[in-house]
């Protein structure tokens, strides 16, 4: 079987994007005209197309609302193995990283607007990174930009108001009450919205500022979906926007292993469960000096970029659900001690731990259902980057009830989930049962987000239904 | 006439295990066929979107691909397949078919065009003869259509010579919707095209990424305001016009522009 070989760094797409590449943010930002999604092998594509129509047909013989369900019987890590082998990226790192790569944008003249538009795909880290601008300094990493200005905090977070709906006047009079006159950013765009005729006005008169060049100097970060919606209501603006370069193979196998890496001092060995082949360390770039280490690799890497949209979050959301500990010995000292999956290594070798293939997992499923409510309740999910009942039924225009049973219903298949303020499901390290646990509140205030596992499912399912989907 | 046409020699061949050989193939074919035209639409009613169109679309095909493989394995069964044998069963056939089912033959002809040209699909939102409806299947000599009312209509595919034939989504699942509002002169209409265009956007049921339009006309009466969107799928455009109609209403009342009525006399 042909393996692909994922190398360190990508250097030929690096060079193409011109921009400021950090291991936090590998491949830095991207025009988003430039956006290519990675490719799965032809048998992971060929079999997840069947594997997609056939569960669809299964679904419809038996009404089973099956969760995620893993398809082996080796033991998964625990909390604190999974925190060691695939922490995510650090907050405030991954914050600097925005705040360099816009930096570089500018410097380089790539971006000459006054306000930088960032959209990305849902779980790219975007909105996560830029909540916390204001705690990250200009200029901390790039010389011109330690030149032009001292390390000082400079950018101050927008939230949205209260209450979304309101006329142009007020919209107006709110954005002059805004601190626009000193650097701003605006983490997502799509909570200073609803879909409804008295939810545009914010989104309108900021949009019409931003096109004056009369918003000061900020940033915007923006889901895709939102800015699919907006970009159709003003389909002759030019606004430019920017996003993080997706995640080839290459960058998503150097940037989990950079991930591995921060808690141990040495490149933790990942390999398949079935076969053996290498998953981590990544094959060394070629020396004159030294001999390479012969290790076939599996082509798990490539097909998790592929599956996971080259989006971030997901990719990390799956990759720590095919991390598996050996059953003998990691099992029980795991449970005993809570060690990291290093008992089973030999004396002289790094970390090691284990996955299974791709095709072994089995993702959350949409539950299949005659009506449409399942997909105006996920698109109004997607489009606002996550709403509370309230928000729900008023840019659906539900009922009541049928909202609560389709939201009951995308909960239990692990589809949708609830996120407490500030929390991001896909960076952050939480099992469904936390999740299943908020939902078990039913509260009002729930902030029902789509939980990473299940996007891929979910755009497909909205794709076909005929929902407007994001480009991405 | 029979022996004119040679006919007589041509059948002097055929036995009884030849009759129930071509019998069983005829049989089974049409089982075959009778599943595609029950399990396939099945199928696509579970799927939606784009394959639930090419699944419905595939049927008539596959219909008549059994139909000619099942002719081409029944004929040489019953009859030698020499050349003057071809000719005068084909020959006979064609002189029943001319005389006594001519319309008949019209329709089954212009089935088979039907299928070449697909002016209409299952699936397809059509308008014949004044009739509106989902065409649910296309049979051997017609099509069927279910009206908004849940009527079934039965079109001839003779229709094709001679109708108009109207179709809103061609094979596609992107149907046109529009909306009207008549609405009482002197009002800013820039404005209003501006509100409508907006009440499209915001429904839950639009296709965002194709043109949402407002036209405008200036009637005797007053203006004619024509708002125009796709809605996510064409089953879903009576709802998604009636709404899009209630909340224009709701949004041109906060806006005091008033709409038309035309007198209406009695006793």
């Amino acid at each position: 079987m042909a393996k692909h070989k994922p190398k360190q760094g990508d250097s030929e797409s690096e060079k193409n994007s011109g921009v400021n590449n950090s291991s936090v943010l590998p491949g830095g930002l991207i025009p988003v005209e430039k956006w290519a999604r990675a490719e799965a092998s032809v048998k992971r594509s060929v079999t997840g197309s069947l594997t997609h129509w056939v569960g669809q047909l299964k679904a419809t013989i038996s009404r089973q609302e099956q969760a995620f369900e893993s398809l082996d019987d080796l033991p998964e890590l625990n909390d604190k193995q999974l925190h060691r082998m695939a922490p995510g990226p650090d907050r405030k790192d991954h914050a600097q990283a925005f705040v360099d790569a816009v930096l570089v944008l500018r410097e380089q003249g790539h971006c000459r607007r006054p306000v930088v538009l960032l959209v990305a795909p849902p779980f790219s880290g975007v909105s996560r990174a830029l909540r916390y601008f204001p705690e990250c300094s200009l200029g901390s990493n790039t010389e011109s930009a330690q030149a032009i200005a001292p390390a000082t905090s400079a950018y101050h977070l927008i939230l949205p108001p209260d209450n979304l709906l309101m006329s142009e006047d007020a919209a107006r009079e709110w954005w002059q009450q805004q601190p626009l006159d000193r650097p701003w950013v605006i983490s997502e765009l799509a909570a200073f919205w609803r879909r409804h005729g008295s939810g545009l006005a914010l989104v309108q008169e900021l949009l019409r500022r931003v096109a004056q060049n009369s918003a000061g100097e900020g940033v915007i970060g923006c889901s895709s979906w939102c800015w699919q919606f907006w970009s159709s209501y003003y389909p002759d603006a030019q606004f430019a926007p920017w996003m993080p370069a997706p995640m080839t193979t290459e960058r998503l196998g150097a940037w989990l292993q950079q991930q591995a890496c921060h808690n141990h001092d040495e490149v933790p060995v990942v390999r398949m469960a079935t076969d053996g082949l290498y998953v981590l360390p990544l094959e060394p770039e070629e020396t004159d000096d030294e001999p390479r280490k012969k290790r076939k690799h599996s082509d798990l890497l490539r097909n998790l970029a592929a599956d996971s949209r080259g989006i971030p979050g997901i990719a990390l959301s799956i990759w720590r659900r095919v991390l598996r500990a050996r059953p003998e010995a990691d099992a029980e000292d795991g449970e005993e001690d809570g060690d990291e999956p290093t008992s089973n290594q030999h004396p002289e070798e790094s970390p090691h731990c284990w996955v299974v293939p791709l095709d072994k997992l089995s993702l959350p499923a949409i539950p299949i259902s005659s009506e449409r409510n399942l997909g105006l309740v996920l698109h109004a999910l997607l489009i606002h980057d996550g709403l509370n009942i309230a928000g729900l039924k008023l840019v659906t225009s539900m009922p009541e009830p049928d909202l609560s049973l389709a939201l009951a219903r995308l909960s239990r298949a692990d589809i949708i989930g609830c996120d407490p303020p500030g929390q991001d499901a896909a960076f952050d390290l939480r099992r469904p049962a936390q999740q299943s646990a908020a939902y078990q509140e039913m509260s009002p205030d729930a902030f029902w987000r789509v939980a990473p596992l299940g996007y891929p499912s979910v755009r497909r399912h909205l794709q076909n239904w005929g929902f407007p989907v994001d480009s991405f | 006439m029979m022996e004119g046409l040679g006919i007589k020699d041509a059948l002097d061949s055929i036995t009884t295990q030849a009759l129930w050989q071509a019998l069983i193939l005829i049989v089974m074919a049409s089982l075959l066929t009778w599943a595609v035209q029950k399990v396939f639409p099945r199928i696509a009613a579970k799927l939606g979107g784009k394959p639930r169109l090419y699944l419905l679309a595939s049927v008539p095909l596959l219909r008549l691909l059994i139909i000619v493989i099942t002719v081409i394995l029944v004929v040489p069964i019953l009859v030698t397949p020499s050349f003057e044998n071809m000719v005068a069963i084909f020959g006979a056939l064609a002189l029943v078919l001319g005389f006594a089912f001519k319309e008949y033959a019209n329709s089954l002809i212009a089935g088979i065009v039907t299928l070449y040209e697909m002016p209409y699909r299952p699936g397809d939102w059509i308008e014949i003869d004044g009739q509106y409806g989902e065409v649910r299947a296309i049979d051997t000599r017609a099509a069927k259509l279910l009206t908004p009312d849940d009527t079934l209509i039965i079109v001839p595919h003779s229709k094709l010579w001679s109708s108009l034939i109207a179709n809103g989504n061609d094979g596609s699942d992107n149907l046109m919707c529009v909306a009207e509002f008549h609405l009482q002169p002197h009002h800013d209409m820039a404005r209003v095209m501006t509100l409508l265009r907006t009440v499209a956007f915001t429904h839950p049921l639009t296709k965002t990424w194709k043109p949402v339009l407002v036209v405008v006309s200036n009637k005797p009466w007053g203006m004619v305001y024509r708002l125009k969107a796709y809605p996510i799928e064409p089953s879903a455009q009576f709802r998604f016009i009636s709404e899009l109609t209630a909340t224009g209403a709701q949004v041109m009342a906060t806006e005091g522009v008033g709409f038309v009525s035309a007198p209406v006399t009695g006793k």
